[in-house]
C-alpha cells in the first residue's frame, strides 16, 4: 500500500496556502499563495530571511497549524478535513520536526525525550526503550542515554532532537533552522547527517535556513520565500 | 511531472475551525476522490494508562513541595469532614441510635377512650387519631377488655398484648410493712427477653398459678432481705383490700387478706435500660401474676376499675402492644385505632429529635466541605500554575504528536492522584483524629464516673465515602485545568523562546 501511494505522485503538496495573521487592524500575509510539491526522497532547503514566512510554511505541514486558504495535501489527502485528533497522528506518524531550540523536555533524560512520541502511539516500553536506544546509538550518543537535556552540548541536543523526530519512523522530516543556535562545526556534522539519511537511507528532508551557504553545500533543490512568496 | 505545478481553484475550507472568515475561504471546495488520509485507521493507537501515570508522577516529584502541600491541603480538608460527620454519627448513636437499638420502636401503648373524650390521655393523643368532636360524644366507646386484647394480639405482626395494670397493697416481713404500687404482668410475658435481662437473681414466676413475687433490689431491701441471690425463697406477706363481688346496701365492701408469697426473684430496671418503662419494670418494684393478682384480689385504684366494678364489666386503661419489628408498627397501629382507641408511640417523639439530628448533620458536613472546597481550589491553582509552567513543554508534546485528549488525560490524573493521595491521609487523619477525641473525653468520663461511650463515631461508610467523595471532587476541579491545557496552540507555545 505503501508503494502503491508513492508512485501516485508527491509526497507533500502545498497548493495556494495562504496564512494571515491580524495583528490589531493590520492583516499580514505570512504566507501568500505559495504552491511546490515534494517527491519522495528530496532534500530540500527552503530559503529566506526572517519572516518571509519560512517557520509558518513548515508549521503549516507540520499539520501544527492550519492555512488560512489554500490546501496542503499528504500523500495526495487534504490535510484541511482533518479534526485535531487526526492531525495530531499526523505530527505524530508522518512528520518529524526539529527546530532551532531544540525543543527537549528538560526534566526527561535523552532516551525518555526520544521514546515519547512513542509512548503517545501506544507503543509499550521495552520496544520504545529500544528504538530509542538504537536511534542515539546511531547518531554517535549511545553513551549519553540517561543525561538529560541541560548535561548535553548544543550539538548533542540537537542530535537527540533528531532521534526523537525519527522515532516513528516519518515520510518526512520538516527541520526548521537546526543550526541556528550552533557553532559552524557543530552545523556541519547536522547537516552532514540530514545529508548521510537523505542518500543513504532515502529520507525526504524540507530544511528550513536563511544561510545560503549551508544551504548551497548539501540540499539539492531550494524554494527561496520572500514576503511569503515563492521568489522565482 | 513538474513539482512545482499549481493548481489553481484548489482552495479547502471545510473543517477548518479556527479559519478567519476570508475572501478565499467562499470558494467551494473540489470534488476529488477518497484518498488514504480521509479514511485514517480508526480507532487510533492511543497512550497507554501507565504511561500517563508515569508522566503524571513524574511532573509531581519535579514540584514535590507544591503537590505536598496542595495534596496536604486536600488532607486537611477531607479530614474535618470525616471528624465533622463522625460527630454528628456519634450524637446520632448516642441519642436516637441507642434508643433505637432498644425496644421502644416495637411498643405501643393502647389507651381506652372512656375517660379520655376531651382531654385525652396522659401522654397525648397520637397525631394520627386525633380526639374526635364533641358531637361524637354519644357514641360507644369500645371497651378495652380480654376480648379486644385477644383480638389484638391475633393482628399480624403483633408479638404480645397484656394490660397494663398495677395495685397498691402491703408488703410485710417480721416487723417492716409498708405500702407500694404493684405491677401486674400475664406470667406469659415475663418470658420475653427483656425481663431475664433485668434479673439480678432468682427467676421470674413461672406460671399464674405459683404464689411467687418480684421485687426490685431496692424494695428488697427496705424489706430487709438478704442481698442477692440470698434474697430467692424467702417469704414475705402481702395484704391487699380485696372487694367482694356486686354491690352491698351499703355500697362496695371490702375486706383485708393476707398472702404469704415466695420471692421468686430480684430485678434491677436499670439492667434492661429504656426499655424498662415500656416493659413496666420501672414502674414499680413489685411484680406479681396475673393469677396471683385474681387471687389476692388487688383492688386497682382508679376510675376505671372503680366503674368496671359497678359496671360488672372488665376495661383495662391501657394496654402495651409489642410487634416484631418496627417495620410493623405502622400497620398495627392503624389496625387498632379502627377498634376506636387511641395509641402512642415513642417515635412520636423521636421523630422531632430525628429532625434535630439531620439539621445538625447538614451543618457539620457543610463545615466539613468548606474546608474541602477550599482545598479544592487550592488543587485548581496548582494545577494552573503548572499549566503555566509547561505552556512550552505542552507544545512540545503536541508538536510531536501527542493528542489534545493525550494532554487532558496527563492533567486530569495529576489532579486526580492529589484528592486520591490527599484523600487517604484525610480518611487517616479524621479517624485518628476522632480516636483521639474519643480517648480524651473518655478519659474525662470515667474520672468523672461515667461509662465510657463512643463520642465521635467513624463507620467504613464513611471511611469509604471520604475517599470516593475527594477524589470525585478532584477530578471535577481538575476538569477546567486539564481542559484548558489541553487547547493551548503548540505554534503559539513553541515561539516562547
Amino acid at each position: 500500500m505503501q508503494d502503491e501511494l508513492e508512485s501516485q505522485g508527491p509526497l507533500i503538496e502545498c497548493l495556494e496556502v495562504t496564512k494571515l495573521y491580524r495583528m490589531g487592524n493590520e492583516t499580514i500575509h505570512a504566507l501568500d499563495r505559495v504552491s511546490f510539491a515534494v517527491n519522495q526522497g528530496e532534500f530540500i532547503a527552503i530559503l529566506g530571511t526572517s519572516g518571509s514566512g519560512k517557520s509558518t510554511l513548515l508549521n503549516l505541514l507540520g499539520g501544527l497549524d492550519r492555512p488560512t486558504g489554500g490546501e496542503v495535501r499528504f500523500r495526495q489527502a487534504s490535510l484541511a478535513p482533518l479534526r485535531s485528533k487526526a492531525l495530531a497522528h499526523h505530527r505524530r506518524k508522518n512528520v518529524g520536526m526539529i527546530f532551532q531550540s531544540f525543543h527537549l523536555i528538560p526534566t526527561m533524560t535523552a532516551l525518555d525525550n526520544v521514546a515519547l512520541p512513542m509512548a503517545f502511539d501506544g507503543l509499550p516500553l521495552d520496544a520504545r526503550r529500544a528504538r530509542a536506544e538504537a536511534l542515539l546509538a546511531r547518531l554517535g550518543l549511545g553513551g549519553r542515554l540517561h543525561h538529560r537535556p541541560p548535561e548535553l552540548s548544543g550539538g548533542e541536543q540537537q542530535r537527540v532532537a533528531m532521534a526523537r523526530a525519527l522515532a516513528n519512523n516519518p515520510a518526512v522530516l520538516l527541520a526548521d533552522e537546526p543550526t541556528g543556535n550552533l557553532d559552524s562545526a557543530r552545523s556541519h556534522e547536522i547537516l552532514q547527517i540530514f545529508k548521510e539519511m537523505n542518500e543513504q537511507s532515502g529520507q525526504t528532508l524540507l530544511l528550513v535556513t536563511h544561510d545560503l551557504e549551508y544551504a548551497r553545500r548539501y540540499a539539492r533543490r531550494f524554494i527561496h520565500l520572500v514576503d511569503g512568496k515563492i521568489a522565482v | 511531472m513538474d513539482p512545482f505545478r499549481v493548481r489553481p481553484g484548489v482552495l479547502a475550507f471545510r473543517g477548518w475551525r479556527r479559519a478567519p472568515p476570508t475572501a478565499i475561504n467562499k470558494v467551494p471546495f473540489e470534488d476529488r476522490p477518497a484518498t488514504a488520509l480521509d479514511s485514517y485507521p480508526y480507532p487510533f493507537k492511543a497512550m497507554n494508562f501507565r504511561d500517563i501515570l508515569r508522566l503524571g508522577l513524574q511532573n509531581m516529584q519535579r514540584r514535590a513541595l507544591r503537590f505536598f502541600l496542595t495534596t496536604f491541603g486536600v488532607t486537611i480538608g477531607v479530614g474535618m469532614l470525616v471528624i465533622m460527620m463522625s460527630v454528628g454519627v456519634g450524637i446520632q448513636r448516642n441519642t436516637v441510635g441507642r434508643l433505637e437499638s432498644t425496644d421502644l420502636f416495637t411498643s405501643l401503648t393502647v389507651f381506652s377512650d372512656v375517660f379520655s373524650r376531651r382531654g385525652g390521655p396522659i401522654f397525648g393523643p397520637s397525631r394520627r387519631s386525633p380526639m374526635p368532636p364533641a358531637g361524637d360524644a354519644q357514641k360507644e366507646r369500645p371497651a378495652l377488655d380480654d376480648a379486644v386484647l385477644a383480638q389484638m394480639s391475633a393482628l399480624a405482626g403483633v408479638r404480645y398484648v397484656y394490660p397494663q395494670r398495677n395495685f397498691t397493697a402491703q408488703l410485710k416481713r417480721d416487723k417492716t410493712s409498708f405500702e407500694t404500687m404493684i405491677t401486674i404482668l400475664p406470667a406469659p410475658i415475663v418470658r420475653e427477653p427483656v425481663y431475664a435481662q433485668s434479673l439480678e437473681a432468682g427467676a421470674f414466676f413461672a406460671s399464674d398459678a405459683e404464689d411467687s413475687i418480684v421485687l426490685s433490689e431496692f424494695v428488697a431491701q427496705r424489706l430487709g432481705l438478704p442481698a442477692g441471690a440470698a434474697a430467692v425463697g424467702q417469704t414475705v406477706s402481702l395484704l391487699t383490700l380485696a372487694s367482694m363481688p356486686g354491690l352491698s346496701p351499703e355500697g362496695l365492701s371490702f375486706q383485708q387478706k393476707e398472702t404469704i408469697v415466695r420471692v421468686a426473684g430480684l430485678f434491677s430496671p436499670r439492667r434492661s435500660g429504656v426499655s424498662a418503662g415500656l416493659s413496666g419494670l420501672g414502674f414499680s418494684g413489685v411484680i406479681v401474676s396475673s393469677g396471683l393478682a385474681d387471687r389476692v384480689g388487688g383492688f386497682q385504684l382508679s376510675l376505671n376499675s372503680l366503674f368496671g366494678m359497678l359496671s360488672g364489666k372488665k376495661n383495662y386503661g391501657l394496654a402495651t402492644v409489642r410487634v416484631h419489628t418496627p417495620r410493623d408498627l405502622s400497620a398495627v397501629r392503624k389496625e387498632i385505632e379502627k377498634l376506636g382507641f387511641t395509641t402512642f408511640a415513642i417515635s412520636d417523639a423521636l421523630g422531632r429529635l430525628k429532625i434535630v439530628l439531620v439539621i445538625l448533620d447538614s451543618i457539620l458536613g457543610i463545615i466539613g466541605s468548606i474546608a474541602l472546597v477550599v482545598s479544592l481550589l487550592g488543587i485548581v491553582n496548582t494545577m494552573l500554575m503548572s499549566i503555566l509552567e509547561r505552556t512550552r513543554e505542552i507544545g512540545i508534546m503536541k508538536a510531536i504528536g501527542a493528542e489534545d485528549w493525550d494532554i487532558q488525560k496527563i492533567f486530569f490524573l495529576e489532579a486526580g492522584l492529589i484528592g486520591f493521595i490527599g484523600g487517604w491521609a484525610g480518611v487517616g487523619l479524621g479517624w485518628t483524629g476522632s480516636r483521639l477525641v474519643n480517648w480524651i473525653v473518655n478519659r474525662l468520663i470515667v474520672q468523672q464516673g461515667g461509662d465510657p461511650t463512643q463520642v465521635l463515631a467513624t463507620p467504613w461508610w464513611l471511611v469509604l465515602g471520604a475517599m470516593v467523595f475527594s477524589i470525585v471532587v478532584s477530578l471535577l476541579a481538575g476538569i477546567y485545568p486539564a481542559r484548558r491545557a489541553a487547547r493551548i496552540d503548540p505554534v503559539i507555545a513553541l515561539r516562547h523562546d
